[in-house]
C-alpha cells in the first residue's frame, strides 16, 4: 500500500508491521503530534520519518511489542530536535489552535494511551482531523483532499492520481489549504454538539465524494479507485463508531456497502460496463449486501422523508436490485416509488433521470418517456438523457429516432468504456433496422 | 485571535429603512455584541460606514494621483462596516457572526509582533472618524523580501506619525490577512452559507484600514500622500449615539 515504506531486505512480518501500524494509527499520530506542537507540517514530516526508522529497525531488531507506542516516542523525538533547531521565521508562523485541555495533556499519559486499541476511545483523535479537514470555510475540493491525507494517510502524489488533478496542481491546493487552518485559526477540535450536526453534513457529502470517485471507476485507474471506494466506506464506519445511531451516517454506510457490493460485476475482462441486468449476480458480495441490508431494517421506511434522508432513499433503491436474484425480479414499482420521492426531496435532474429508467421497467417505455420531457435544458451537457431517450425509444421500435438520440449521446460522452458501451448500441439498432431496409 | 468582520449588503435598502426595521438591525447588533462578551472575546474596534455615495477614491500611478468621487468599484454589494474582534477560533468568530443581519468576510488580522494592538487614540477627537480602506494588488506583498516589507511597514510608520503633525489623529486601524485566508458568510434566504474564500474575487482587495479622525474627507485626502498602495477609499463613518 505504501511503496515507499517497504525494503525489499525487510522480512515480510516487520514490512507488514509497518504497512499495518500506517494504515491504523498513522492518523492518530499526525493528531497527537500536532495537538502538542500546534503544527500540522512539522507532525506530519516526524511521523513520517518515524516510520522510515520503523521499516529499518524493525526488520534488523525485530518488530516492538507495542508498535504505536514506539512511533510515537521516535515521531516525539524527532519533533523536539526540530523545534530546538527551527530558525525564527518557522517559529513565527501561525500555530493551529487547540484544545487547551488536550494540548496540556502530559505526554505520558498520551503514550499509555496509545496501548489502547485504534477504535477504542483515543480514536477521536482521527475525528478531529476529520472536522478539521471538512471544516465550511475551506473549499469542497480541498476538504476531500485533506480528508484523503489526514484521515486516510494517502500520499499528494496517491491523491492527485485518485482525484484525478496535476500532482503540482494538489500539492498547492493542500498547501494552501493547511495555511487556511492555521492563520484563520481553523480549530483542531471535534466541533461542539450544536454544531456537530450541520458540519455532519459537509462530513458526509466529503465522504461519499470519496466514495463515488471510487466507484465511478474508469479504464486504467480501475484498480486503484476501488480501493479508494473501500477507503471511503473505511472512514464512514469509523464516524458511524464515533457517533453511535446516528441515522444519516448508518444509511450512507449502508448506500456505500450495496454498491460496493457490486464491484467485480460492473466491468467485463476487457474493461466493458456491464449493466446493471447483465451482471453476473454471483459475482456480488452477498456479505456485504448482507450487512447493508440488517443496517437497512435496524433503520426502517422514512414515513415522510426529508432532504436528509437522501442517502437512506437510495440505499433503499440499491437494497430493491440488491433483493432480486435476477434482474427479471426487480420491483421496480417499489424503486420507482422510491425515486418520486428522492426526486422530491432533492429537486434534482438526474434523479428525474434515474427514476425515468425506473417507471419504463414498471410502466413499459411511455412512461420513462413522459418523465424524460423538460430534462433537456437542465441537463444539456449529458449523454445519459440522450442515451435513455434511444433505449426507451428503441424498445418502442422507434429505430430511426433512437439512432439519431445515441448520435447525441455520443457527441457528448467524455470516458473510454461508456463511448464503448453506447457505440455497440448503436450498431445493434443499425443491425436490427438494415435487414428492414433490405 | 484578531479578526475584521467586513460586512457587505445592498445598501439601498437601508435608504427607506422604516424606524422599527431600523431599532431591530440596532438591536441585532447589540445581541451580537452581547454575545461577544458573552463567550469572553472583545470587540477591539468597530465603525459604520455612511454610504458609498459620500466616498472619495483615489488612485496612484507613480507619484501621479487621481481623485474621484464615489467608490473605488461598483458592486451590486457595498462594504458597509467593519468589527475587530478577539476570539479564541474561527468557529468561535463564524457563531458570532452569524448573529449579524449582514453578509459577511471574516479576515485573520495581523497583529504586529510586541505591538499594542492599535495606536493610542488622541485624547480630543479632532473632527470625524473617516476610514481610509486600503486596496491593492496581493501579489507584491507575498513575494516581497523581508527588507522590502520593513520598507513598507517605516512608510506607515511614516504617514502615522504625519498624521499627528498634521493635527489629525489615527483611531484605529488593521493590517488584513492575505484574501485567501478569507471566509465569506452569506445570508441566503433564511439559511447562512459558510464558503471559503473573500466576499468578492476582484483584481484589488482590501489589504487594511485606517481609522482616521480629521477635519474633512479633504483634509483626510491630503494625509494620503505618504501611504503606500494603489488604491484608496475614503470614507467618513456614522457615530450613534450609543457608541459613546
Amino acid at each position: 500500500v505504501k511503496p515507499g515504506l517497504r525494503r525489499p531486505a525487510a522480512p515480510p512480518s516487520a514490512a507488514s508491521a509497518v504497512d499495518a501500524a500506517y494504515r491504523e494509527h498513522w492518523s492518530r499520530l499526525v493528531a497527537l503530534l500536532a495537538t502538542q506542537s500546534r503544527r500540522l507540517d512539522l507532525a506530519e514530516d516526524c511521523v513520517q520519518e518515524a516510520f522510515v526508522t520503523a521499516s529499518d529497525r524493525w526488520s534488523r531488531d525485530g518488530v516492538p511489542d507495542n508498535p504505536p507506542a514506539w512511533l510515537l516516542v521516535a515521531a516525539r523525538r524527532r519533533l523536539l530536535d526540530r523545534l530546538r533547531t527551527e530558525t525564527s521565521t518557522e517559529r513565527r508562523l501561525p500555530r493551529l489552535i487547540v484544545e487547551a485541555r488536550v494540548a496540556a495533556t502530559p505526554f505520558e499519559e498520551v503514550e499509555d494511551r496509545m496501548l489502547e486499541p485504534a477504535d477504542g476511545p483515543m480514536a477521536d483523535e482521527r475525528l478531529r482531523l476529520l472536522f478539521m479537514s471538512c471544516h465550511p470555510a475551506l473549499a469542497t475540493e480541498a476538504r476531500a483532499a485533506l480528508t484523503l491525507r489526514f484521515v486516510g494517510g494517502l500520499t499528494v502524489p496517491e491523491i492527485a492520481r485518485l482525484l484525478l488533478v496535476q500532482e503540482t496542481t494538489m500539492a498547492a491546493r493542500i498547501t494552501r489549504a493547511k495555511q487556511k487552518i492555521a492563520t484563520a485559526g481553523i480549530p483542531l477540535r471535534v466541533p461542539e454538539p450544536d454544531q456537530v450536526e450541520e458540519r455532519l453534513t459537509a462530513v458526509l457529502v466529503v465522504l461519499y465524494l470519496m466514495f463515488t470517485e471510487g466507484y465511478s471507476a474508469t479504464g486504467g485507474e480501475l484498480m486503484i479507485r476501488t480501493e479508494l471506494a473501500a477507503e471511503a466506506i473505511r472512514l464512514t464506519s469509523l464516524v458511524e463508531d464515533l457517533l453511535p445511531g446516528e441515522p444519516h451516517v448508518r444509511a450512507l454506510r449502508a448506500l456505500m456497502l450495496l454498491q460496493h457490493a457490486r464491484r467485480d460485476a460492473r466491468f467485463d475482462g476487457g474493461g466493458n460496463i456491464v449493466l446493471l441486468p447483465d451482471q453476473d449476480r454471483s459475482r456480488w458480495h452477498a456479505d456485504e449486501i448482507a450487512e447493508a441490508v440488517a443496517i437497512l431494517e435496524a433503520l426502517g421506511r422514512p414515513a415522510s422523508p426529508s432532504a436528509d434522508d437522501q442517502y437512506l432513499l437510495q440505499a433503499l433503491i440499491a437494497s430493491e436490485h440488491a433483493a432480486a436474484s435476477t434482474a427479471a425480479d426487480t420491483d421496480w414499482h417499489t424503486i420507482e416509488r422510491w425515486y418520486a420521492e428522492l426526486e422530491r426531496v432533492t429537486g434534482s435532474p438526474v434523479v428525474r433521470l434515474n427514476r425515468a429508467v425506473a417507471a419504463a421497467e414498471a410502466r413499459g417505455p411511455l412512461a420513462g418517456l413522459a418523465l424524460l420531457d423538460g430534462l433537456d435544458a437542465q441537463l444539456p451537457r449529458s449523454h445519459q438523457l440522450p442515451a435513455v431517450r434511444a433505449e426507451l425509444l428503441l424498445r418502442l421500435g422507434e429505430r430511426e429516432s433512437a439512432i439519431a438520440w445515441f448520435d447525441r449521446a455520443l457527441g457528448l460522452v467524455r470516458t473510454t468504456p461508456e463511448r464503448r458501451h453506447l457505440e455497440a448500441r448503436r450498431v445493434a439498432c443499425v443491425e436490427v433496422t438494415e435487414p428492414g431496409h433490405a | 485571535m484578531q479578526y475584521a468582520v467586513l460586512m457587505y449588503d445592498d445598501e439601498r435598502q437601508w435608504v427607506d429603512m422604516t424606524p422599527e426595521a431600523g431599532e431591530q438591525l440596532m438591536d441585532q447588533h447589540m445581541r451580537f455584541q452581547a454575545h461577544v462578551y458573552e463567550v469572553g472575546g472583545q470587540i477591539l474596534d468597530g465603525h459604520e460606514l455612511a454610504p458609498t455615495a459620500s466616498a472619495t477614491s483615489l488612485r496612484w500611478s507613480g507619484d501621479d494621483v487621481t481623485v474621484s468621487e464615489g467608490p473605488y468599484a461598483e458592486t451590486t454589494e457595498q462594504f458597509g462596516g467593519v468589527y475587530v474582534l478577539d476570539l479564541p477560533d474561527l468557529d468561535a468568530a463564524i457563531a458570532a457572526v452569524k448573529i449579524l443581519p449582514h453578509h459577511a468576510e471574516i479576515r485573520p488580522v495581523v497583529v504586529p509582533e510586541g505591538a499594542a494592538t492599535a495606536d493610542a487614540p488622541a485624547a480630543d477627537p479632532v473632527g470625524d472618524t473617516f476610514l481610509v480602506l486600503l486596496y491593492g494588488d496581493e501579489e507584491p506583498w507575498l513575494r516581497a523580501t523581508p527588507e522590502e516589507r520593513d520598507a513598507m511597514y517605516a512608510q506607515h510608520g511614516k504617514f502615522a506619525a504625519g498624521v499627528f503633525e498634521r493635527g489629525a489623529a489615527v483611531a484605529g486601524g488593521s493590517e488584513l490577512a492575505h484574501s485567501s485566508t478569507a471566509t465569506t458568510v452569506r445570508r441566503v434566504g433564511g439559511d447562512v452559507v459558510v464558503t471559503d474564500g473573500p466576499f468578492a474575487e476582484t483584481a484589488e482587495q482590501l489589504t487594511g484600514y485606517y481609522a482616521i479622525q480629521a477635519a474633512s474627507a479633504s483634509a483626510v485626502a491630503e494625509l494620503l500622500d505618504r501611504l503606500p498602495g494603489e488604491v484608496t477609499e475614503i470614507r467618513p463613518t456614522i457615530s450613534r449615539p450609543q457608541d459613546g
